[in-house]
C-alpha cells in the first residue's frame, strides 16, 4: 500500500496560475516599457503574417506591385531590344 | 528605404480589410511574459500562434469551379487592385455564360437522358455542371500565356470557344423545348398528318390547278395558324386574321353559288374557300366518302394536329407521343363515328391504352425525337426568317452569343496584358522575394 501511495505521492497537479498572457493584453496593461516590448513583437508578427499572406494569397501593396510592374515592363523592353 | 518599405508594408497589413486576420491573430498571440527579467529582449516569448482555419470544404471547391473567382485566371507571382477587378470582371462573364448556357441546355441533357429514368434529373444535371466546369477550366488555362505555353494557351481558348458555341448551339433548342413544348408537338403531328394524307381522285375535276394551289395555300395557312398558342393575347388577334384570311369572300356577292364565285371573284376568294368551292363543284359520287372526306378535313381545321393524330392515325400517334389528348370529350367525336364507319378513313377516339396513360396528358413517348424536332424546328424558323414566331428562344439565343463571344475576347484580351504575363513571370517573383527580404532585414536589426 505505501509503495502505491509513495508513488502516485510523486505526481503533482498542474500548476493553474500561468504566465502566459496575449500580446494584445500585455500592450494594453502592461507598463509603457513592457507595452513597447509587446509592440515590436506584434509587428514582427504582422510582417511575417503579411509576408505569408503575399505568398498565399498572390495579393501585395501598391508600392510593391508598381514597382515590379515597371522594373517588368523594363526587363521586357530589354529582351526586346 | 528599407525602413520606408517596412512601414508602408506594417500600414498596408493593417488597413487592408482582406489581411484583418493578421492583426487579430497577432493580438490574441500566447506569450510567455516574466516581467522580472532584466534583459528586455528576453521578457517575452512567444510559444503560440493561432492557427488559421481556412481550410476549404468540398462545396466551396466546387463552387469555385462553377463561379470562378478572378484571382484563379492570373499569376502567383504579382497583383494590383485594377488587374484584380479586370479578372474578376472577365470571370464574372465567364462564369455567367457558362452557367446561363447550362441552365438553357439542362432540358436537352434532360431528353437525352431520360431512358435512366427517374436518375435523369441527377445525371443531366451531373453532365451540365460537367460541361461546365471543363469550359471553365479550358478558360482559366487559356489565360497562362508564357513563351513555353503559348500553343496551348491559344489550343485551350478554342476549346473555350468551341465549348462555348456548342452549349449556344444548344441553348436556343433547349429553352425552346421548355417554352414552346405544346407548339413543338403539334407542328411535329402537322408534319405527319401532312404526310400520310389520303390521294384526291384528280379524273374529270374543273379548276384542277387553282385546286392545287389553293390547296397548298391554304395548308400553309393551316400550319401557320397550328403554331400560334391561342391562349396569348396577341397570337390569339393573330390566329383570328389568319382565318379570315383563309375564308375571304367577297363583300356583297350577287349570288353564293359556289360556280359563280368561282368565275367572278377567283382573286378575291380565301384559299381555304375557294378549295372547298372547288371541292364542292368536284364533289365526288360517293357521298360517304366524300362526307367523310370533309368532316376529316373539318376535324383536322378545328382541332391540333396532336388531336388529328390521335383520332386519324393512331399508330403514328403512339410512336411520338402518350397520354390522351382528348381527355373528357371523347363523347364529343361520338357523332362522327357513323360518318366514317364505311368510309376509307381509319377514325378512332377510344383510349385503348392502360388506364394509366388514358388520364394523362400528351406527352413525349420518343424522347431522342423532341429534341431532333426541337432542333429542326428552331433553326427551320432562322433560317426561314419566320419573324412571327419569334420568342423568348431567340432572346435566350442572342444572349448566349454576345455572352460566349465577350467571354472569349475578355480571355484573350486579359491573356495578352502584360499585367497577366508579369503575374506569371520568375523575375518578378525573384524581385518580389527580395523586397521581401528587404523587410525582413530591418526587422530583425530592429528587435
Amino acid at each position: 500500500m505505501f509503495l502505491i501511495y509513495y508513488f502516485f505521492k510523486q505526481f503533482k497537479t498542474m500548476n493553474q496560475i500561468q504566465n502566459h498572457e496575449s500580446l494584445g493584453s500585455i500592450k494594453l496593461n502592461q507598463s509603457p516599457e513592457n507595452s513597447k516590448i509587446a509592440q515590436k513583437h506584434i509587428d514582427t508578427l504582422d510582417i511575417i503574417g503579411g509576408k505569408k499572406h503575399v505568398d498565399k494569397y498572390v495579393e501585395m501593396p501598391p508600392f510593391m506591385s508598381q514597382q515590379l510592374l515597371l522594373e517588368y515592363i523594363a526587363s521586357e523592353g530589354n529582351q526586346v531590344n | 528605404m528599407a525602413s520606408s518599405y517596412r512601414k508602408k508594408f506594417l500600414s498596408w497589413v493593417r488597413s487592408n480589410p482582406k489581411c484583418s486576420y493578421i492583426p487579430e491573430q497577432t493580438r490574441k498571440t500566447r506569450v510567455m511574459f516574466d516581467k522580472t527579467n532584466p534583459d528586455p529582449a528576453q521578457r517575452i516569448k512567444i510559444f503560440h500562434i493561432p492557427p488559421r482555419e481556412n481550410k476549404k470544404n468540398i462545396f466551396e471547391i466546387l463552387l469555385e469551379n462553377i463561379w470562378v473567382p478572378g484571382h484563379k485566371l492570373g499569376g502567383k507571382e504579382w497583383t494590383d487592385r485594377n488587374w484584380n477587378e479586370h479578372l474578376d470582371q472577365t470571370s464574372s462573364i465567364m462564369s455567367f455564360s457558362g452557367i446561363f448556357d447550362m441552365l438553357c441546355m439542362s432540358p436537352i441533357l434532360f431528353y437525352l437522358t431520360k431512358g435512366a429514368g427517374l436518375l435523369a434529373g441527377p445525371i443531366s444535371l451531373i453532365y451540365g455542371f460537367l460541361l461546365l466546369i471543363i469550359s471553365n477550366k479550358a478558360g482559366e488555362f487559356s489565360m497562362n500565356r508564357s513563351k513555353e505555353n503559348y500553343k496551348a494557351a491559344n489550343f485551350l481558348l478554342i476549346i473555350f470557344f468551341i465549348l462555348s458555341l456548342l452549349k449556344t448551339v444548344m441553348s436556343g433548342v433547349g429553352i425552346d423545348i421548355v417554352s414552346r413544348s405544346v407548339e413543338i408537338k403539334n407542328a411535329t403531328a402537322q408534319k405527319y398528318l401532312q404526310i400520310n394524307k389520303p390521294l384526291q381522285n384528280n379524273n374529270n375535276l374543273i379548276y384542277t390547278d387553282v385546286l392545287i394551289s389553293a390547296n397548298k395555300e391554304c395548308d400553309n395557312f393551316i400550319n401557320k395558324r397550328n403554331q400560334l398558342n391561342t391562349s396569348k393575347r396577341g397570337q390569339r388577334k393573330l390566329y383570328t386574321d389568319l382565318q379570315e384570311r383563309m375564308y375571304k369572300k367577297p363583300i356583297n356577292p350577287i349570288s353564293d353559288d359556289p360556280k359563280y364565285l368561282l368565275e367572278k371573284h377567283l382573286s378575291t376568294l380565301g384559299p381555304c374557300l375557294k378549295r372547298d368551292l372547288i371541292n364542292q363543284i368536284n364533289g365526288n359520287k360517293d357521298f360517304n366518302t366524300n362526307e367523310a372526306l370533309s368532316t376529316r378535313k373539318n376535324i383536322i381545321e378545328k382541332t391540333s394536329p396532336v388531336t388529328s393524330l390521335y383520332l386519324f392515325q393512331r399508330n403514328k400517334f403512339n410512336d411520338l407521343f402518350k397520354g390522351n389528348p382528348i381527355i373528357g370529350s371523347e363523347a364529343d367525336y361520338l357523332k362522327y363515328e357513323n360518318v366514317f364507319k364505311n368510309s376509307p378513313f381509319n377514325f378512332n377516339f377510344e383510349c385503348n391504352s392502360q388506364k394509366e396513360e388514358c388520364s394523362k396528358k400528351v406527352s413525349w413517348n420518343n424522347s431522342s425525337k423532341v429534341v431532333n424536332e426541337a432542333w429542326n424546328q428552331f433553326y427551320g424558323r432562322i433560317i426561314d426568317k419566320d419573324y412571327e414566331n419569334l420568342g423568348l428562344s431567340y432572346i435566350g439565343f442572342l444572349v448566349s452569343i454576345l455572352l460566349s463571344a465577350s467571354a472569349t475576347v475578355l480571355l484573350y484580351a486579359s491573356s495578352t496584358d502584360v499585367r497577366n504575363r508579369a503575374s506569371r513571370s520568375s523575375l518578378v517573383k525573384q524581385r518580389r522575394n527580395d523586397m521581401l527580404d528587404e523587410i525582413n532585414e530591418i526587422e530583425e536589426e530592429d528587435i
